[in-house]
């Protein structure tokens, strides 16, 4: 059974996640607007509703974060090497059952 | 129906105050002409704060959560990948204000949104030795950096600052460590451990904190050393390791954390032993960490990598005060 579930929404600043939301369900943010929120919880499924959120399968929220960070990952390919010291490679992400 | 003061032992009191002293205390509120319970112990917890209106991974900043200051740092943009763009925050948005003159990333900060400092970085090629000062409205600058560095940090008050730790271009990890008396730079006491890779680094001139960052010749990204306003003393380690850290507050109430290897995590610091809090929901390196835990139970951690204009605000735990009603 899944543990957590996947939604796409825009991080609009204050308001967006709030201190008696996030006391209440962990919040975790990835690449593409993915936020994992736990599943079959009531807390979740508001705050979902409140900021509009789209959601997906995990597999399909796997498919963005991938998605988003092959785009970075080519990005910091085609830099030179004085300028990938700047900055360290993107890593894949797993996302969780 | 059994009343109050039967059950309790006392009538309930009439205080002129909206805010208890202990846990269960319940009074009628005269100026609030309600009910007050001092409730439940609330959970420590971070919630989305203002974005910012530009990237600023590796930025200087001053200041606290309701006047916050951050100025340049990594805009992701090429040939410098720097901006001078500073922006303000009043505790609900950021408003971009007058720009600094030097344009660098992985730079420090100290001071607050009226007075602030900003010290060192990375030039992109080079790194800088310059400092400037913001008074609230303008950009000055200010002494000179002995030793030129970027991706140290900075703690302190504009009129008296520390830069500690950093790249030395073009090479190696540094431990020295300099103090600003608000017109020149000197040296100090060198750190215990040469480090970079943006420590975390919060407090005064007199009690410091620096902990975490990397760089060749770092053991360990658990490693916390407090300062005096002499010397450094090994402090007990953080939890968990920090590589491109965030960190705000005091040496008797400071937090911090982020970076590699979990970008999410976050802890307290109480002058001696280190807590693990709430985690961001956002994971960052290179963010920067504006104000203290406790007062006003409000920390801002701000930008960070992959340039981020996220920020997100820290409610430490504590006892919160309840409006008692008929519904």
């Amino acid at each position: 059974m899944a543990n957590n579930q996947y939604v796409v929404a825009e991080n609009w600043g204050t308001g967006f996640i709030e201190h008696n939301e996030s006391r209440e369900i962990s919040f975790t943010g990835h690449p593409g607007n993915v936020w994992q929120v736990p599943a079959k919880n009531g807390t979740a499924n508001k705050w979902i509703s409140k900021v509009l959120g789209q959601l997906k399968t995990k597999d399909e929220a796997q498919a963005i974060v991938d998605a988003e960070i092959t785009a970075r990952q080519t990005e910091w390919d085609t830099l030179s090497d004085s300028e990938k010291e700047l900055t360290d490679r993107p890593v894949n992400i797993t996302l969780e059952e | 129906m059994a009343t109050y003061k039967e059950i309790q032992g006392t009538a309930v009191q009439s205080l002129t105050s909206s805010t208890g002293t202990e846990q269960g205390q319940i009074w009628y509120s005269t100026p609030a002409g309600n009910l007050k319970l001092q409730g439940y112990i609330s959970t420590a917890s971070w919630a989305t704060g203002g974005s910012l209106n530009t990237k600023h991974n590796g930025a200087a900043a001053a200041g606290a959560q309701t006047a916050a200051l951050v100025a340049g740092g990594n805009d992701g943009l090429p040939p410098n990948y720097s901006t001078t763009a500073t922006e303000e925050y009043n505790g609900t948005s950021w408003a971009s204000v007058n720009s600094r003159s030097v344009s660098v990333f992985n730079g420090s900060g100290s001071g607050s949104q009226t007075a602030a400092l900003a010290f060192g970085g990375n030039l992109y090629p080079g790194v800088s030795s310059a400092s400037e000062e913001y008074d609230g409205t303008n950009w000055t600058t200010g002494g000179t950096l002995g030793t030129a560095r970027d991706s140290g940090c900075g703690f302190g008050t504009q009129t008296s600052s520390v830069m500690a730790g950093g790249y030395i271009a073009p090479g190696p990890t540094t431990s020295a460590s300099e103090e600003y008396n608000g017109s020149s730079w000197a040296a100090g006491n060198p750190l215990l451990t040469a480090r970079s890779e943006q420590p975390g680094g919060f407090g005064t001139q007199t009690a410091g904190v620096v902990f975490g960052g990397g760089g060749v010749g770092m053991p360990n990204p658990a490693l916390v050393e407090d300062y005096n306003g002499t010397s450094y003393t090994a402090a007990n380690n953080t939890n968990v390791g920090h590589t491109g850290c965030w960190s705000a507050g005091t040496q008797l109430d400071g937090i911090g954390g982020g970076g590699a290897p979990t970008p999410t995590s976050a802890e307290l610091y109480n002058g001696t032993n280190w807590t693990v809090t709430a985690s961001l929901a956002t994971g960052r390196a290179g963010a920067n960490g504006l104000g203290t835990p406790s007062t006003a139970s409000a920390a801002l951690v701000s930008a960070g990598e992959p340039s981020r204009v996220v920020t997100e605000e820290y409610t430490g735990a504590g006892v919160v005060t309840q409006t008692i009603t008929s519904s």
